[in-house]
């Protein structure tokens, strides 16, 4: 998060290169939450590969090197185990090939995934519903829709389909409606952003707040990481970091702009 | 009362890829899927007098968006008892949607519709 911090500081001042030799390990939720910060800023961006084979292999295969200028020559790397999408409204047709994808890397056959599928559009609906934010009413032209990046990996390593969806829009706690809410949880106690995303897992809040997620989605996937039907069910938004499968909640020291959801079957 | 008749909507048929809540949204919504198939299904049914199964399997998954728009829709306008009485559900695939739908249903009465 200090690195996506530095990174929104140093966009449009200086003429920026990421230099990732040193890095040994890269998950695809950094790569994905990469590319979509790098996107958001629309600056151009160059970078380098790792020395690390595993990381290198990680990071050509992601199509990273489409968003940002090699500053070196790249060695033909077919995509294989990776697989990325971007749009802006919910692309079911767009789940359904990421989801048979995974599964295809895993399994050697495509199959359906079910709760996969769903927690896609589920996060896509929220994009769509809720990350360009509220219009200025003083603005004649509306908000441009918001970009989500869906991105699943076939970790045979593993043997886990590991997915990732980012969009960097306002992010859960920074939705429309929110301060009401805040207000309501400050009346109770001062909780914090961390309770706020620990009650609308658990479906505490109510859907007529408007909030991002509200309503069912998110206990939906509370409902399919608790009956393991998906693991590792991260949430990051804003200056909270969930990992709902582990039912581990903290406040960030740096906010991540917008919302991550990654989980894996 | 209904008859021994019993007509069938396979969502499959509508889409295997069904989407989000409302069609501003995406493709294949709940709201599309309300309009064109399911509420003229239900009012043809209870016009004639029979039942209507609804066949939740063979599609790739649901958001519970989806599921709300077209189900907590219907029992917007008319009472979720009623409809049940005509309506009843499929879903060997995932079992469990078949309480959650009939949730959205009698929860959709003092819900926002968005």
């Amino acid at each position: 998060m200090q690195f996506f911090a530095n990174l929104e500081f140093y966009a449009g001042r200086y003429n920026i290169t990421i230099d990732l030799a040193q890095v040994q390990t890269l998950t695809t939720d950094a790569i994905a939450a990469l590319i979509a910060t790098i996107q958001r800023l629309d600056v151009g961006m160059k970078g380098n590969l790792p020395n690390d084979a595993d990381a290198q292999k990680m990071l050509l295969e992601s199509g990273f090197f489409s968003y940002v200028s090699s500053t070196q020559s790249l060695p033909s790397t077919p995509r294989g185990s990776i697989e990325q999408k971007a749009n802006t409204i919910v692309a079911p047709v767009t789940a359904k090939k990421l989801v048979h994808f995974g599964t295809k890397g895993i399994f050697g056959t495509s199959q359906r995934n079910r709760p996969s599928y769903s927690t896609l559009i589920e996060c896509m609906a929220n994009t769509k519903g809720h990350a360009a934010g509220r219009n200025n009413p003083n603005s004649r032209s509306p908000k441009p829709p918001e970009t989500w990046w869906a991105t699943v990996y076939a970790d045979a390593g593993r043997k886990k389909i590991c997915f990732t969806f980012v969009d960097t829009g306002v992010g859960i706690f920074r939705s429309i409606r929110i301060r009401v809410v805040r207000k309501i949880y400050d009346f109770f106690g001062g909780k914090d952003d961390t309770d706020i995303l620990r009650d609308m897992l658990a479906g505490k809040v109510p859907s007529s707040t408007t909030l991002s997620f509200r309503g069912k989605g998110l206990p939906y996937m509370n409902r399919l990481a608790r009956t393991n039907k998906i693991s590792s069910l991260v949430i990051v938004a804003n200056d909270v970091y969930g990992n709902v499968s582990a039912n581990k909640f903290t406040r960030l020291r740096n906010s991540f702009h917008g919302t991550l959801v990654y989980w894996e079957v | 009362m209904t008859t021994n008749v019993m007509k069938v909507v396979r969502i499959r048929e509508f889409s295997e890829t069904p989407g989000p809540r409302a069609r501003d949204e995406g493709p294949f919504s709940g709201e599309e899927f309300l309009e064109t198939v399911f509420r003229p299904a239900y009012l043809k049914a209870r016009e004639e007098g029979e039942s209507l199964l609804v066949d939740l399997d063979g599609t790739e998954g649901y958001a519970t968006s989806f599921l709300e728009a077209t189900f907590g829709g219907l029992a917007r306008e008319f009472e979720a008892a009623d409809i049940l009485k005509i309506v009843s559900f499929k879903s060997d695939d995932e079992p469990f949607l078949i309480n959650e739908i009939k949730g959205y249903m009698f929860e959709a009465r003092n819900a926002p519709r968005r």
